[in-house]
């Protein structure tokens, strides 16, 4: 796509009513997706910016957000290869993990996408949103908005409106993807970015599904607003990894919803190190009997960086099990928020369902770490558990590991590794884990002796 | 090799130590003996620098260097070792991952991963216990007996000079006393030194000791050879406090 072609609306500043008409028509959209873009612009017009008032919203201040003030769209070049993506991308996918299919999105369009043909010969497809209406219409119409609507709140609103991009995953009946898939989310303008990931796996298969998200330096705030929805057929499995590490002059915002049938697994992962502020809202819909959801999370903040993560474990069926465990670590002056609520509705019977948080605060006194868990049970007969903890790094600990010659940089880098190592052992991806591993070397950067006294 | 000369120390403003005498040769090994609450305890983490308590006075030197301004991982370097009575749990940290980094910490010269692993089947097969057990994160769900012979275990790869053993035949059976001694031994030589913190004379019979002190109120208040801790098994502790009690 090239620059001469983008409406002059999408190039100036702020959204409203004809940029969201402008981007439907430019994409050349049918008529009832124009309609669901103006209905939501509508439902966001009216949805007031949540504020500190607001529960959900209790401890993160997003006063400050001005999305009047980003470029509703960028556009991107086209290339023919991996070989000609921009150099950071190229060194994002040969440090990830190996992939079956690929789909690299800068700024708002997609620029390269590649599916194995052993894969597309079994049926799989892997695309942006705007290709897959083109040949898989009926379905993008019936799951597209279905688990991240429009009424969501204020953010799901604007991303039914505005969004540009994202991916369709769909694997068919009984297909089993042994390598992994890998989408890329590369911002470099001062902007907007506004993915939706749509995952559809069918019965009896399974797939592993990794969203990453990450942007070149810059000092004007830019802005990410993403939607993701993964439905789960029946004893179908997937796996999904959300690994956020923008630069900081980045506010993500995003919503991941599963919905998950009879007898079918969700291992999720959410990853949280970059941006100014990110929130994150994970919800695990068990819908039927015998599904399970497994949710990981791990997010590491440093200076001034704000990381919330609201959960959900809706327990609407019986017999189904959940288990979550997000771990953070804090340094300098840093906010973290865990949010979570295990629901469980009035007839899901023989519920398992568990949810821990653990926060370890590395030598400040000025970081804060907010941890709610909560559980609202409406059925007799179940097995639910929640706990947290947030504390700092036990000075015992570290005498003990110091005792046997280790000095204290390498002592503390063994239990910020151990702590979230609990979360990394459960997931069998060896790259990630080594990517995970460099970014929290990072973070934990030249130690953190300095402590308050 | 050690010598602490009227060493005192406190935590949270109480002294414990209040004035402790105590000489260590090189190949010696040393027992101290001592009711609950003498301060056994707090001896040996104020030896290894537990940042927990504070020392008031005296001087404590090892090698001939001074080590109270030390941290505990340059203590260990010298040396030094501290078998805990109460080792702490680290999740996430496997045994071998901890060993891997502490031995290359104290050596001066890496192992490649081979011959860590080598020494550590070693080692571990002198303590009787399971390959598997390298693979299990420190400490954590370890039951009493598998801990202390995890400290053992540790004491064999580091191959300390001095090893500090606070009570660790406390809580074990005849079995496990028996492994954990025969790993002391192991290292049992001119160069190995000990000082085996203890209630019981129990363990003793497994290592023999060069000496035996009695530590009461904080501070030795009676040595002499082995046979001071039949003496003293014989009498009980009743019997040192009425003997040296009202010396304090």
């Amino acid at each position: 796509m090239q620059q001469k072609d983008v409406p002059e609306v999408l190039r100036s500043k702020g959204i409203s009513v004809e940029v969201v008409e402008a981007l439907s028509q430019f994409k050349g959209e049918p008529a009832w997706l124009t309609e669901r873009r103006l209905h939501a612009w509508a439902t966001f017009e009216k949805l007031p910016m949540p504020t500190l008032r607001d529960e959900a919203w209790r401890y993160t201040d997003i006063s400050d957000v001005r999305i009047e003030d980003f470029l509703p769209y960028a556009p991107s070049p086209d290339v023919a290869s991996e070989g000609d993506l921009p150099e950071a991308v190229q060194k994002l996918i040969s440090e990830g993990e190996e992939n079956s299919a690929l789909l690299v999105q800068h700024n708002s369009e997609t620029s390269y996408s590649r599916v194995d043909e052993e894969l597309a010969k079994k049926g799989v497809v892997f695309t942006d949103l705007h290709s897959a209406l083109v040949e898989h219409e009926d379905i993008i119409k019936e799951k597209l908005f279905g688990l991240v609507p429009e009424g969501y709140d204020k953010f799901a609103a604007l991303s039914a409106a505005a969004f540009s991009g994202g991916s369709f995953l769909y694997v068919p009946r009984g297909v089993d993807v042994e390598v992994p898939i890998q989408s890329y989310r590369w911002l470099d303008v001062v902007g907007s970015i506004m993915p939706r990931t749509l995952v559809v796996v069918e019965d009896g298969a399974s797939v592993t599904y990794i969203d990453e998200y990450a942007s070149a330096d810059a000092e004007d705030p830019a802005f990410s607003n993403g939607a993701v929805e993964l439905y789960v057929g029946e004893g179908a499995n997937l796996r999904y990894v959300s690994l956020q590490n923008w630069e900081r002059n980045v506010l993500h915002f995003n919503t991941i919803r599963s919905r998950t049938e009879k007898d079918a697994t969700i291992n999720s992962l959410v990853v949280s190190l970059g941006a100014q502020l990110s929130r994150t809202n994970v919800e695990a819909g068990l819908t039927a009997s015998g599904s399970d959801s497994e949710m990981l999370g791990m997010y590491f903040a440093d200076s001034n960086q704000v990381l919330d993560h609201h959960t959900l474990q809706d327990h609407i069926s019986p017999n189904a099990h959940s288990d979550l465990l997000y771990k953070g670590a804090l340094r300098d002056e840093s906010l973290t928020v865990f949010s979570g609520l295990i629901r469980v509705e009035p007839g899901a019977q023989k519920t398992d369902a568990y949810q821990t948080n653990r926060n370890i605060i590395l030598g400040t006194d000025d970081a804060f770490a907010v941890s709610l868990p909560n559980l609202e049970i409406m059925a007799d007969d179940v097995k639910c558990s929640h706990g947290s903890t947030t504390g700092q790094v036990d000075e015992t600990e570290l005498f003990y590991l110091m005792s046997r010659g280790i000095p204290r940089r390498e002592a503390e880098r063994l239990v910020v590794f151990g702590f979230f190592g609990e979360v990394t052992s459960r997931v069998p991806l060896k790259r990630l884990k080594e990517k995970l591993d460099r970014a929290i070397e990072g973070k934990i950067g030249l130690g953190f002796e300095e402590r308050a006294a | 090799m050690l010598k602490i000369d009227n060493l005192q120390a406190e935590i949270d403003g109480n002294e414990i130590l209040k004035g402790l005498e105590l000489e260590v040769g090189k190949g010696e090994i040393h027992a101290i003996m001592g009711p609950n609450g003498s301060g056994k305890s707090t001896l040996s983490n104020v030896l290894m620098g537990h940042p927990r308590y504070e020392v008031t006075g005296g001087s404590v030197t090892f090698l001939g260097e001074d080590v109270m301004e030390m941290e505990a991982d340059e203590r260990a370097r010298l040396g030094m070792f501290l078998a805990f009575q109460y080792p702490s749990e680290v999740p996430g940290v496997s045994v071998a991952n901890f060993l891997r980094t502490a031995v290359n910490a104290v050596r001066e010269e890496e192992l490649s991963i081979m011959e860590m692993y080598r020494l550590l089947q070693d080692k571990m097969k002198i303590m009787q216990m399971d390959p598997k057990f390298a693979e299990r994160y420190l400490n954590e769900g370890f039951s009493g007996g598998e801990k202390k012979r995890n400290e053992i275990l540790q004491m064999l790869m580091l191959e300390p000079k001095l090893s500090i053993m606070d009570e660790t035949d406390s809580g074990l059976d005849i079995d496990a006393l028996q492994v954990v001694s025969k790993g002391v031994n192991e290292l049992r030589g001119p160069e190995f030194s000990a000082v085996i913190i203890t209630h019981y004379q129990r363990i003793l019979r497994y290592i023999e000791p060069d000496r035996v002190h009695v530590m009461l109120d904080g501070r030795i208040v009676t040595s002499g050879g082995k046979e001071l801790a039949l003496e003293l098994e014989d009498k009980g502790y009743d019997w040192v406090r009425q003997e040296f009690g009202s010396a304090a």
